[in-house]
C-alpha cells in the first residue's frame, strides 16, 4: 500500500485540527450573534449524516460479500439493540466468519 | 460519565486498529486522536488515507461533518459565557458528540458547574487517546487483519454513527438520495467528489422534504 508523505499527512492532520477546533469555537463566537433559520439548521444536520452515507455506499456496493454481510448485520444490530459496541462486534464476527467459511 | 469513558476506550481501540490497518503511522493516528478528538471525521479520514492524499476531499469531508459542531458550540454558549475567554475556548475543545448531549441535558436540569463539562471532557479525551494507543499496538501485531474481519471496523463504526444516533423516519429519503447520488458520482465523476456530492444532496433533500411537508400541513 502506498503511504502518504510526511508533509502531506502533516498538512492533512492540520486541516482536520483547524476545521475540528474552528467549528467548535465558531459556534461560541459567531452563532451567538447570528441566529440560523430552521432550514439552515436542518441542512447542516442532514449534511453531517449524509456525508457518512456518501462514504459508506460505494464501500458497500464495491466491497466483497463479507463486507455486505457485515454491513447488513451491523446495521440490523444497531437498529435493534442501539448498542454501538455490539453492532461493531457483530459486524467484525460476520465478516471473519464469512471469509473463514468461503 | 464513567460508562461513556469505558465505551470511548473501546472506540479508541477500534480507531487504533483501523488506523494501523489503513496504513497510518503511529504518530499520525495519535496526533489525530490527541488534537482532532472527533471520532466521525477521524474514521472518515481513514477511507481517504492514500498516496497522494486528497487534501481537498479531506477538507470538504471534515467540513461537512463538523459544521454541526458550530450548532453544538452555540447551544452551550449560555453555560460557558460567564467564563474567562481562555477557559471558554479550552473547554469547548473537549466537547464532542458523545458528551455534548449529556452536558446539554445537565444544563437544562439546572447544573451550572462547568467542572462537569471540563472533567468529563478530559476523561473522554484521555480514554480516546489511550484507546488509540492500545489499538495501534494491538493492530500492528496482527499480520492479516482481514482474516479476522478487522477491516470492517471503519465501515461498521460509520454505520453505527449514522443509524445509532437518531434514526428518524424523515431522514430515510435524504439518506437514500445521498447514497444514490454518491454512487453515481463515484462511477462517473472525478475521484472523491462523491463524498461532497452525497453530503450536499442529502442536506438539500432534507430541506426540500421539510418544505413540502410544511406546505401540506398549512394547506
Amino acid at each position: 500500500m502506498n503511504t502518504p508523505t510526511v508533509w502531506s499527512s502533516l498538512a492533512a492532520i492540520t486541516i482536520m485540527v483547524l476545521i475540528g477546533y474552528g467549528s467548535r469555537v465558531l459556534g461560541l463566537i459567531v452563532m451567538t450573534r447570528l441566529t440560523l433559520g430552521p432550514n439552515v439548521r436542518l441542512f447542516i444536520d442532514a449534511m453531517s449524516s449524509s456525508v457518512l452515507i456518501a462514504i459508506l455506499t460505494p464501500m458497500i456496493v464495491n466491497g466483497d460479500h463479507a463486507t455486505r454481510v457485515a454491513a447488513l448485520a451491523a446495521g440490523l444490530v444497531a437498529v435493534a439493540l442501539k448498542s454501538p459496541l455490539a453492532s461493531i462486534t457483530v459486524g467484525i464476527l460476520c465478516a471473519s466468519l464469512w471469509r473463514w467459511l468461503s | 460519565m464513567l460508562p461513556l469513558a469505558c465505551f470511548t476506550i473501546a472506540f479508541g481501540l477500534a480507531f487504533g486498529v483501523a488506523a494501523s490497518h489503513h496504513g497510518l503511522a503511529a504518530w499520525q493516528a495519535m496526533s489525530m486522536s490527541t488534537l482532532v478528538f472527533a471520532a466521525p471525521s477521524q474514521f472518515a479520514a481513514l477511507e481517504l488515507w492514500q498516496a497522494p492524499l486528497p487534501l481537498m476531499a479531506l477538507a470538504g469531508t471534515t467540513l461537512a461533518i463538523h459544521t454541526r459542531h458550530m450548532l453544538m458550540g452555540a447551544s452551550l454558549y449560555p453555560w460557558l459565557a460567564p467564563l474567562p475567554r481562555l477557559q471558554r475556548f479550552s473547554v469547548i475543545f473537549l466537547v464532542t458528540d458523545s458528551n455534548w448531549a449529556l452536558a446539554l441535558s445537565k444544563y437544562q436540569q439546572g447544573e451550572r458547574n462547568v467542572g462537569i463539562l471540563l472533567g468529563g471532557g478530559i476523561a473522554l479525551w484521555a480514554a480516546w487517546v489511550l484507546g488509540t494507543g492500545a489499538g495501534l499496538v494491538f493492530g500492528s501485531g496482527i499480520p492479516n487483519p482481514e482474516r479476522f474481519g478487522l477491516d470492517m471496523i471503519m465501515l461498521c463504526f460509520l454505520l453505527v454513527i449514522v443509524i445509532g444516533n437518531r434514526p428518524q423516519a424523515s431522514m430515510v429519503l435524504p439518506w437514500f438520495a445521498a447514497g444514490s447520488s454518491a454512487l453515481l458520482a463515484y462511477w462517473w465523476l472525478p475521484p472523491f467528489l462523491h463524498v461532497m456530492m452525497g453530503a450536499l444532496t442529502g442536506g438539500l433533500t432534507a430541506v426540500l422534504l421539510a418544505r413540502y411537508r410544511g406546505m401540506k400541513v398549512s394547506a
